[in-house]
């Protein structure tokens, strides 16, 4: 009974979000400046009867809320509407930028999650010098962009190794950066498997750098929380080994908090990709949005956008299922005899 | 009995990096022998157990030796260390919920040291986790089995704690404060079990307790602790001749139902201050197989406190004695009867700030942990000042300033102590700050909410006797909630007791505590730990203390669910 409420409450806000966001997208384009004209007539000073013609077309004479209506029931029939600008179906052109984003997505979490979750177990149970090793990485990973980490290392490199003239140092690790940098190609999204798979390693690590720090730190300070809470104490009391204690007592109690935060960031990181999108000159979702919106191609955007958003929500609703599943609270709540 | 002891602490020190808080801690424990170890909080009886037990963090360092059936710890190898302490030492805690893993069914916390450690297959182990169950007696184990600790008492969590040690058979029973965090009547029971596992398994102890009272009754001999170092050892039955140390003397004197209840000059037709009539408040709880049910919380209380009285609520956990405490001061608001105030109608919480004020010059409240109840960032002075001038706003800085040191006189605080942080005063120091924090307002009546249970037994006596002065001297009426008796005796002159919502006896101080009526009363009375007494098991079969959740109504489920 109790899981029936908390799923039909979800779905509810969900649905109630969503629709509000639909509202927002929609109306927002349509008060940004510029006229859409522009874009549809393809640049040439249009004539009053093609005027006319594309107004009809695309029915922009109609009242807001009509063309909102049909938008909206247009989506629920699988109808996106056609872009402004390359003249066809929106579903066919979001449908394989979306394939590359979620790839990418998909190996950023991957990276964080193993780096992230591991680094964290490392920084809570090796000792002060590993957890101080992991604070101030973390706190450069959280301040700072990839490449600029980059080059910071390079400089620490060169410096404490000060009985090698520094800028040997320097040009020889620039030469090992950049000679690595190459077998991993930098530009474009390539073609299918294992070569889509080579492109997309170094976008995933300069979208991951961030969150990855993040996890890391949330990581250690739930397991530490654990490892100091009394009934480790009860464990270690009763003799039980420690690799139980620890994947019993300490990593089981912690993964509800890892786990919520961890759905949170995920969903945050499709929105995030289009900067790195942008850089690797990756044709994913942000990529195509942010050119969308530049040639004022409103169909396209407006259903990105909308994408986005349902992502975002979806997964959000997720993680906070989850959480609650794996609580204690709700576990003893739900099975109270 | 043999000679050998199960247990020697010989000379142990227990030293943190810079600081050495056990000096010398001696005493042995022979086999089926119990051994009380006795002191205030900081005198380091915990540390010595935890040193025993090998819970001390990783960079203290101990001195002295430990010796386990003869066999000095030190001079062993790590892994049988491990082995020795896992099946020749149980050990119990102070608060069984925090010390079970939230997320693992009683079965699996049971059976776990069988499974990992002596490598005991599944079915074998659970079928002894019930053995051990129904041995601590807890009825209906296999059920218990399936339950999370969250659906169990605190009584009944400390007993499964218990049962768990037992596993492996232990030598010895390491038992810390295991039942300060229990109602009087639930360390009864808690006793009474350990008492029928030490005759039939010829189990020894350590017992860890403040509590001198209940350490003599339930232990053979009794170390007392002070400042670190064990400073006597006397046998529980002859405590009262044998001790010669003034520290022992002074913490046998403060055993509350020692003092005679003092003559109360009372005005015989003083005016009400509180009256409360007829209190009823229900919550609505998620019920065991889905749906809501209904707990009542309060059904029908009435009483009154007059002006320059005190009044005590005795009652176990669930009893309904701070749901009233709550409402009186507007925390909660109940669903019927009446709270009149100096005459007026506070039935319903305060609205608006000016109104929440108002009544805030008439109640204070003081609340049971002085280390959480105050702001560690505030001096003294901060702390009073702010509190004075919620109320006179306008003040001058030189009357805030006497006001200030009018109250830490009247708290009996040195004045030194003005500047400095709760970090630095000791328990019964941050008591006194918390009840002049309450008076600053100059209220009618004091709300004294389970005020002195955390705080040591000799503390808890200068506490009681401070606040009793200061009511003789500026008149404030005290509404004390505790679920300790012998704190009525010493404070109170008119006691409500409360079980389940209802007030189970009202009447004044001595009629109820010299010659309760309330079978219920009698029973609480009797659970009090004095010499001579025996704890007993007084209600074979029951599942925990007192049914803190009496009377539960189906409510019918939410339609369309």
């Amino acid at each position: 009974m109790n899981w029936i409420q908390l799923i039909l409450g979800r779905l509810g806000g969900l649905v109630l979000t969503l629709l509000l966001a639909s509202v927002v997208i929609y109306s927002a384009l349509l008060l940004t400046p510029g006229d859409p004209m522009s874009a549809l007539a393809g640049g040439a000073k249009p004539n009053p009867e093609l005027i006319a013609q594309i107004r009809a077309e695309y029915h922009l004479d109609d009242p807001i809320w009509t063309r909102y209506w049909d938008w909206l029931s247009g989506i629920f029939v699988g109808d996106f509407g056609r872009s402004f600008v390359y003249k066809t179906d929106v579903l066919g052109l979001v449908a394989p930028r979306f394939v590359v984003t979620f790839q990418l997505v998909l190996l950023t979490v991957a990276i964080i999650l193993v780096l992230g979750v591991g680094s964290g177990i490392l920084a809570a149970t090796r000792g002060r010098a590993v957890d101080r090793t992991m604070g101030l990485l973390t706190a450069l990973g959280l301040a700072l962009p990839g490449f600029v980490v980059a080059i910071l290392l390079m400089w620490i490199f060169a410096k404490s190794l000060g009985w090698f003239p520094g800028f040997v140092v320097a040009i020889l690790l620039m030469w090992i950066f950049a000679k690595s940098l190459g077998w991993f190609p930098v530009f474009g999204e390539g073609g299918d498997g294992i070569d889509r798979l080579w492109h997309l390693i170094l976008p995933a690590f300069s979208l991951a750098t961030m969150f990855l720090a993040y996890i890391s730190r949330v990581t250690r300070s739930s397991l530490v929380a654990q490892l100091h809470s009394e009934h480790v104490d009860t464990a270690k009391v009763r003799g039980i080994p420690r690799g139980r204690i620890f994947g019993t007592h300490v990593f089981r109690n912690a993964a509800p908090q890892i786990l919520a935060i961890s759905g949170i960031t995920i969903a945050g990181l499709f929105a995030a990709a289009a900067i790195v999108e942008v850089a690797f000159g990756l044709g994913g979702i942000g990529s195509l949005l942010t050119e969308a919106a530049a040639r004022k191609d409103l169909p396209v955007v407006q259903v990105t956008s909308l994408l986005l958003v349902t992502i975002f929500v979806v997964l959000n609703a997720l993680a906070d299922f989850i959480s609650a599943v794996i609580d204690p609270d709700s576990v003893s709540s739900g099975r109270q005899a | 009995m043999s000679n050998k002891p199960v247990l020697e602490l010989d000379h142990l020190s227990i030293a943190m990096p810079h600081r050495t808080l056990v000096h010398n801690c001696t005493l042995a424990v022979a086999a089926g022998e119990a051994v009380g170890l006795v002191g205030e909080s900081g005198s380091g009886k915990t540390l010595s157990v935890r040193a025993v037990a090998g819970l001390l963090p990783d960079d203290f360092t101990t001195g002295g030796a430990i010796r386990i059936l003869g066999r000095d710890v030190a001079e062993m190898g790590s892994k049988e260390r491990k082995e020795l302490r896992a099946t020749r030492i149980g050990m119990v805690f102070q608060t069984p919920r925090a010390h079970l893993n939230p997320l693992l069914t009683i079965g699996d916390f049971m059976t776990e040291a069988l499974v990992h450690v002596a490598g005991k297959r599944r079915t074998a182990a659970d079928r002894r986790a019930a053995e051990l169950l129904d041995e601590v007696g807890i009825p209906d184990p296999v059920r218990r089995l399936r339950q999370y600790p969250a659906e169990l008492s605190g009584g009944l969590l400390q007993r499964v704690m218990i049962a768990a040690t037992l596993a492996m058979d232990p030598e010895i029973l390491l038992a810390d404060e295991i039942t300060t965090a229990l109602d009087v009547t639930t360390q009864e029971e808690v006793m009474a079990v350990i008492g029928d596992l030490r005759k039939h398994r010829e189990l020894s102890m350590l017992f860890i307790t403040h509590d001198l009272a209940l350490a003599s009754a339930v232990t053979d001999r009794v170390a007392v602790m002070q400042h670190g170092r064990t400073v006597e050892t006397l046998h529980s039955a002859t405590m009262r001749q044998e001790a010669r140390v003034e520290y022992t003397k002074v913490l046998m004197a403060a055993a509350l139902d020692e003092a005679k209840p003092e003559e109360l000059v009372r005005d015989r037709d003083a005016t009400s201050v509180l009256a409360v009539s007829g209190l009823s408040k229900t919550y609505q709880v998620p019920g065991a197989t889905g749906g809501r049910e209904t707990l009542v919380a309060l059904n029908g209380v009435s009483f009154e406190l007059d002006q320059g009285g005190s009044l005590g609520i005795v009652g176990e956990s669930g009893s309904g004695k701070s749901t009233s405490a709550k409402i009186i001061c507007g925390l909660e608001r109940a669903d019927a009867g009446t709270i009149t105030v100096t005459g007026e109608d506070w039935s319903l919480p305060a609205r608006g700030g000016a109104a929440r004020r108002g009544r805030a010059k008439k109640v204070q409240m003081v609340f049971q942990d002085p280390y959480q109840s105050l702001d560690r960032r505030q001096t003294i002075r901060e702390c009073l000042s702010e509190a004075i001038r919620v109320h006179r706003p306008s003040d001058s800085r030189e009357a805030v300033t006497r006001r200030i040191e009018e109250l830490m006189r009247q708290v009996t605080l040195d004045p030194e102590l003005a500047d400095q942080r709760p970090k630095s005063l000791s328990g019964g120091q941050r008591q006194r700050v918390a009840i002049a924090r309450a008076l600053a307002a100059d209220p009618e009546i004091l709300v004294l909410d389970e005020a002195v249970s955390a705080i040591d037994v000799t503390t808890q006596v200068e506490i009681l006797t401070l606040l009793d002065t200061i009511r003789r001297e500026t008149g404030v009426a005290l509404l004390m909630i505790t679920h300790d008796l012998t704190v009525i005796r010493r404070l109170c002159d008119r006691v409500v007791v409360m079980r389940a919502g209802r007030v189970e006896e009202y009447g004044t101080a001595d009629e109820i505590l010299d010659a309760p009526r309330a079978d219920y009363t009698r029973l609480l009375l009797d659970s009090i730990p004095r010499e001579g007494w025996k704890p007993r098991r007084r209600r074979p079969g029951r599942t925990s203390a007192i049914p803190t959740i009496t009377l539960m109504h189906r409510v019918k489920e939410m339609r369309g669910l």
